[in-house]
């Protein structure tokens, strides 16, 4: 029981690391979406 | 009545002149590459060129990347490799890709140059009209040295010497 | 009083270095293999020879210590054997890649060997398109050695733990204990290590398959390479054009993933994964990285959108906010050209990813660069400064924060994390002013500084084979210091003035 806890807390935690990491590249599209509104208008 | 001797005549004008075609467009290929640009001047100059047509030449090197009907190609001139894009119909001939011991096909390609690729997600590229298989690759056979082999014969022996010598310390400490 | 070093302090340094370099050079076999596996019979030879050349030195540096059993080592002697311990790697990681061939001179593969093992990524190499599969692997080998630290290969197989262990530890800039025992935290940060070579190698394999179209074995062979580099952000690729020859947008993201993977502080990956995952948005080291992330990317975008360098935000992403978390991670992965960098970006772009290369991200990771840990808390004793000045004089005013538990900022901690971060200003600004020497511009010669001392690998085109030689050496030093941090390599040079000097 604690070794099936044990792998579904390492399975989460990478999840939970590599959603992190996406949700940084989301903050990073916005703020490119943001400086092209701005800067690039055709 | 046209005798036969102007026949023949006709007939080697004829002949010389689609020699003389024949060699003009060979020439015409090779005069192309010739000019070729290198990727040092693309890269360094990329705003001159974006957008432009450019002739571009170098040897295939990885694998080629199939995209759907589109292959990608990076090919290195010696100084940096640039990808080029083109349709699969185009890469039909290619037979060697460069890597570990072989030697890749040397391609020569034509086609627009862009210095931000808005397709391509803002990279510098070529996209491809025209490809041509200029030099096929090769197979590099490397030989080993007799340099080598004296080097690792000595050291093999060094390592064997110390190990013989680390068994007997180890044995004379345990008494 | 400076006390001159004695034959047994010698004898510890020597013993304790022979292991390390053991170590290193079983870690040769690794590179013969995967020439078995991929037919390669020259490289064969030149891995055997490093190899049995690298045991050899192990050997007669653990026989000539002759040390006895309980002999105990001091944090002097901890220091030396790590600054010595990288320096010796550095010449004989460097010999295989001597004989392949492609470097100019030793001095070259030295570079590439030291820049592998201080996972910055600055290369030296010709002709990487044809280089065999061993010695790639060997570069990316040494990267994931040097990531993980090449003390901690030895703390986890061949030194048996004891107090000289944490010694050994702690000189090679990892000051945090993950478990009580210094052996046991070596042993769980290999074990987050090769979960996540599994699962990365496994994701940028499917990525290079189905994304990219390559061939399923090169595919495996580039995603385990690239692994290796990402995620000790490093920075190595097998190829010349370095991610660019992937062409794919899917294997830039899964890139960016592992390298902010790699950039996570070991204790919070512990945390993270042993249900404590609230840990990691609240920790300072991260919540530090989203601020400055968020300052460098904004300054390095508005720089690349004011001169209408890539137009659209999928175009600002791939080559713009690439470099920005390749920069600030460490890593020095590239989507663009060296050339790119001076020719296009403008000034206000590349100080953006300057800025990013100088900060770097968390201790106890593979990033290099002054840590966020020190930008937080240099930014916390500010803070308590002004509210100092706000509140009235009778007033005590303490500051908490957050490192995997609560701790209060103190003197002591702002005073070690500001002298550290001075140290590598002043690393940054050497580099550059060597550069400079050399006729080098200052933006260019700052950035490529700032890439070597930070452990970074992004270039301008100022790293190439015909460097002046003392450029060369200047920035293999850097990259040691900076992976270090600086305190064991002083040690070093204080030990050996003390030769002279001592009593």
């Amino acid at each position: 029981m604690t070794r099936l806890k044990n792998i579904t807390n390492v399975v989460l935690g990478i999840c939970y690391e590599s959603l992190f990491a996406l949700s940084l590249i989301g903050c990073a599209f916005f703020i490119s979406f943001i400086v092209t509104l701005i800067y690039l208008k055709p | 009545m046209i005798s036969h001797k102007s026949q023949v005549t006709s007939l080697k004008l004829k002949l010389f002149l689609i020699c003389f075609l024949l060699g003009i467009w060979n020439l015409g290929v090779v005069t192309v590459f010739a000019q070729s640009i290198s990727s040092a001047d693309l890269i360094a100059n990329a705003k001159a060129h974006d957008g432009k047509i450019v002739e571009y030449e170098g040897e295939l090197i990885g694998s080629v990347l199939g995209r759907g009907d589109f292959v990608w190609l990076n090919l290195n001139d010696g100084a940096n490799a640039i990808g080029v894009w083109a349709p699969c119909s185009m890469a039909q001939d290619i037979r060697r890709a460069g890597s570990y011991g072989v030697r890749g096909d040397w391609l020569g390609v034509s086609g627009v140059f862009h210095r931000a690729c808005v397709e391509h997600g803002g990279g510098l590229d070529i996209h491809a009209y025209g490809l041509i298989v200029l030099q096929e690759g090769s197979v590099v056979h490397e030989t080993i040295t007799r340099k080598k082999v004296l080097l690792l014969s000595l050291f093999l022996g060094v390592l064997a010497c110390l190990l013989i010598i680390h068994i007997l310390q180890t044995r004379r400490s345990s008494r | 009083m400076i006390l001159r070093p004695q034959v047994l302090d010698l004898r510890i340094i020597s013993h304790f270095l022979g292991k390390v370099v053991l170590g290193f050079g079983i870690m040769m076999a690794v590179p013969i293999a995967a020439a078995i596996l991929f037919g390669e019979t020259v490289p064969i030879i030149d891995f055997a020879i490093s190899l049995f050349l690298s045991l050899s030195v192990g050997y007669l540096l653990v026989l000539c210590a002759r040390l006895p059993k309980a002999t105990q080592m001091s944090w002097m002697h901890g220091m030396v054997v790590v600054s010595l311990a990288w320096v010796v790697c550095m010449f004989l990681g460097a010999i295989p890649l001597l004989l392949s061939g492609h470097w100019q001179s030793y001095l070259d593969a030295c570079f590439e060997t030291m820049s592998g093992l201080a996972t910055t990524g600055l290369v030296l190499v010709q002709d990487l398109d044809h280089l065999s599969h061993a010695a790639n692997l060997w570069r990316h080998l040494i990267m994931f050695l040097g990531g993980q630290g090449i003390i901690v290969v030895a703390l986890s197989f061949l030194v048996k733990g004891g107090p000289g262990a944490f010694r050994l530890y702690v000189g090679e800039a990892r000051e945090e204990k993950i478990l009580p025992n210094v052996v046991e935290t070596a042993k769980f940060i290999w074990f987050v290590s090769f979960v996540y070579l599994v699962l990365g190698t496994l994701a940028l394999a499917a990525c290079g398959v189905w994304a990219c179209g390559m061939p399923v074995r090169e595919a495996i062979f580039h995603g385990a390479c690239n692994f290796m580099a990402a995620f000790d952000t490093g920075g190595f690729t097998p190829q010349s054009q370095n991610i660019i020859y992937y062409q794919s947008i899917f294997y830039e993201l899964a890139t960016i993933v592992i390298m902010i993977w790699g950039s996570i502080n070991f204790n919070l990956h512990y945390a993270v994964w042993t249900g404590r995952r609230k840990e990691l948005l609240r920790d300072i080291e991260i919540r530090t990285f989203l601020v400055t992330l968020a300052i460098v990317t904004v300054l390095t975008l508005v720089g690349l959108g004011k001169g209408h360098v890539y137009l659209g935000p999928v175009n600002l992403i791939r080559r713009g906010f690439y470099q920005v978390v390749s920069g600030h991670t460490g890593t020095g992965f590239q989507t663009i050209y060296a050339q790119q960098f001076t020719g296009e970006w403008g000034s206000l772009a590349m100080i953006g990813v300057i800025m990013a290369m100088a900060f770097g991200v968390s201790a106890c990771s593979t990033t290099g660069g002054i840590k966020m840990l020190r930008v937080g808390l240099i930014a916390k004793a500010f803070k308590e400064d002004v509210k100092r000045f706000l509140t009235s004089e009778s007033a005590v005013v303490t500051t908490k924060f957050r490192h995997l538990r609560d701790l209060f900022l103190d003197d002591k901690l702002v005073r070690s994390a500001a002298l550290i971060t001075i140290a590598y200003i002043l690393l940054y600004l050497g580099g550059a002013v060597v550069g400079c020497f050399f006729g080098y511009p200052f933006l260019q010669s700052l950035f490529e500084s700032t890439s070597a001392a930070g452990n970074v690998g992004l270039s301008c085109g100022i790293t190439q084979v015909s460097m002046p030689v003392l450029l060369k050496i200047t920035y293999i030093i850097q990259m040691w210091a900076g992976r270090l941090e600086f305190i064991s390599v002083f040690v070093l040079g204080a030990f050996m003035i003390s030769f002279f000097r001592g009593k």
